[in-house]
């Protein structure tokens, strides 16, 4: 029944059975539909639509019909009200938070800006929820000539939103979330992934970090753009996270500390170049090793351990071994019986050192070449 | 006796938003309820817990403006909340504390 009352473009209707109580809009909508007047195209008018009650409804029709122009001009106050409440809030949220100076393009201006004042985690609340307000009052608001003045204004903050939301995710390729009005006004000067062109994939290594050094440019942007390059680079090659994990957390530490304000994003570049030396060098000592690269980072990570070093046993000679073994129980991931055996094995080249030395080495090597 | 001069303040309230939100509920009752602080019927029934009385004036206010406003709007929408947030700005954290709230 729904759709036949609020389709556009309906065939006309001259008569209409009311079979079920029907009340307020509902009903008002029902008696509009078959009380349009009509002229086809033979000029054959329709002047009346017929009603035919079957409930006994049309008791109701009168008190539907009262529609009250005070609850329309009730509805126009409460816009009015909203208007004023919209006008205070996008003047406020401008002069807080799109001011960036004067220097640069406009690039450069929002880049300055996403990676100031947004790097505090509370200020990046405070603005979400100010902005989402804002944007809320412009989507019940809107289309209204008054909004005109406003457009220009509310089209930047949204830039902005979208811009910190995406820079300031953890992985890259995030879409902010956009209400549907504010979508389409957008949609004309800027596409999504524009909006996200602050944050890029790169690569975590001394080359790219070298080549950013030179670029212009926030270094606290970049700081974040690498560290999501690790994370992606895990995310893309999952024999290489045992190997990049250690790396990430030390990446993860340096990146909580320039958030909170703990150190500079100068200072932060420094220590990533640092990383990204060390990745290098892990990366390059794994492909001269012949090993696979989970049995890589078995070696690497227990090069410095001091119960191996103890027992002169050699961490590279170990991930050897172990994956010669891992050969051996190909299914041990899913199968339990040969995940048994397989650890059985190797405790055999470990049998010099202390019992919980082994145990725990043990552990660490299924962990790391099952996943 | 208590209660009665606290309903008093309740439907002082009441009078006080209706007239603020250009409403007209068609009957107010202040009953015992168990599991709600207030509802708010289609046909213009407003109920309110009588222990809404005990509580902070700010939390009466924002429970009585909700419920009034639903005579505005049926909902809990975004112009729900738009109209709330211009009566009551500092309703979401009045709703959140109602959890702490025993009721």
């Amino acid at each position: 029944m729904n759709d036949v009352l609020l389709t556009v473009g309906a065939p006309p209707l001259y008569c209409l059975y009311l079979d079920k109580p029907m009340r307020d809009h509902v009903l008002l909508q029902a008696i509009a539909r078959v009380n349009r007047p009509y002229v086809d195209k033979e000029s054959v008018q329709k002047k009346v639509g017929l009603v035919v009650d079957f409930v006994g409804v049309l008791r109701e029709l009168k008190k539907a019909l009262q529609f009250d122009s005070l609850d329309v001009s009730g509805l126009i106050e409460d816009l009015d009200l909203l208007l004023v409440d919209f006008k205070a809030k996008i003047a406020k949220a401008a002069s807080e938070y799109l001011d960036a100076g004067d220097e640069g393009g406009a690039d450069e201006r929002l880049e300055r800006l996403v990676y100031g004042r947004f790097m505090d985690r509370d200020v990046r609340k405070a603005f979400f929820e100010s902005y989402q307000e804002i944007e809320d009052l412009w989507e019940i608001l809107s289309p209204s000539p008054e909004l005109r003045e406003y457009i220009v204004a509310f089209k930047r903050l949204t830039v902005l939103y979208a811009a910190v939301r995406n820079a300031y995710a953890e992985k890259i390729g995030f879409i902010a979330d956009l209400a549907h009005k504010t979508r389409r006004l957008i949609e004309g000067s800027a596409t999504q992934e524009q909006l996200g062109r602050l944050t890029k994939a790169v690569t975590f290594d001394t080359k790219t970090l070298d080549t950013l050094r030179r670029d212009g440019g926030s270094d606290e942007g970049k700081v974040f753009n690498l560290v999501r390059g690790l994370q992606k680079e895990m995310d893309d090659d999952q024999n290489a996270a045992p190997l990049l994990q250690p790396l990430k957390d030390r990446a993860e530490r340096i990146l909580k500390d320039l958030q909170d304000r703990r150190t500079t994003g100068l200072a932060a570049m420094d220590l990533l170049a640092t990383l990204a030396a060390e990745k290098d060098a892990a990366v390059k000592a794994a492909e001269e090793s012949g090993l696979s690269r989970r049995a890589f980072a078995v070696s690497w990570s227990l090069k410095d351990d001091a119960a191996l070093n103890c027992a002169s046993v050699n961490s590279l000679d170990l991930a050897r071994e172990a994956e010669t073994i891992s050969k051996r129980f190909p299914n041990a991931t899913v199968n339990s019986d040969e995940q048994r055996r397989f650890r059985a094995a190797l405790y055999r080249p470990l049998l010099k050192l202390p019992t919980a030395d082994r145990t725990r080495i043990v552990d660490h090597i299924l962990a790391t070449l099952l996943g | 006796m208590i209660s009665e001069r606290s309903n008093g303040e309740l439907r002082e309230r009441v009078v006080y938003w209706s007239k603020r939100l250009s409403v007209k509920p068609r009957l107010v009752r202040i009953q015992r309820m168990t599991r709600k602080w207030g509802s708010c019927s289609t046909s213009g029934t407003l109920t309110l817990a009588v222990d809404l009385a005990q509580q902070e004036r700010a939390f009466q206010n924002f429970v009585v403006a909700h419920e009034l406003l639903h005579l505005r709007v049926p909902n809990h929408g975004k112009l729900f909340k738009a109209l709330m947030t211009v009566h009551v700005p500092e309703w979401r954290d009045l709703e959140a504390s109602k959890k702490t709230v025993k009721k």
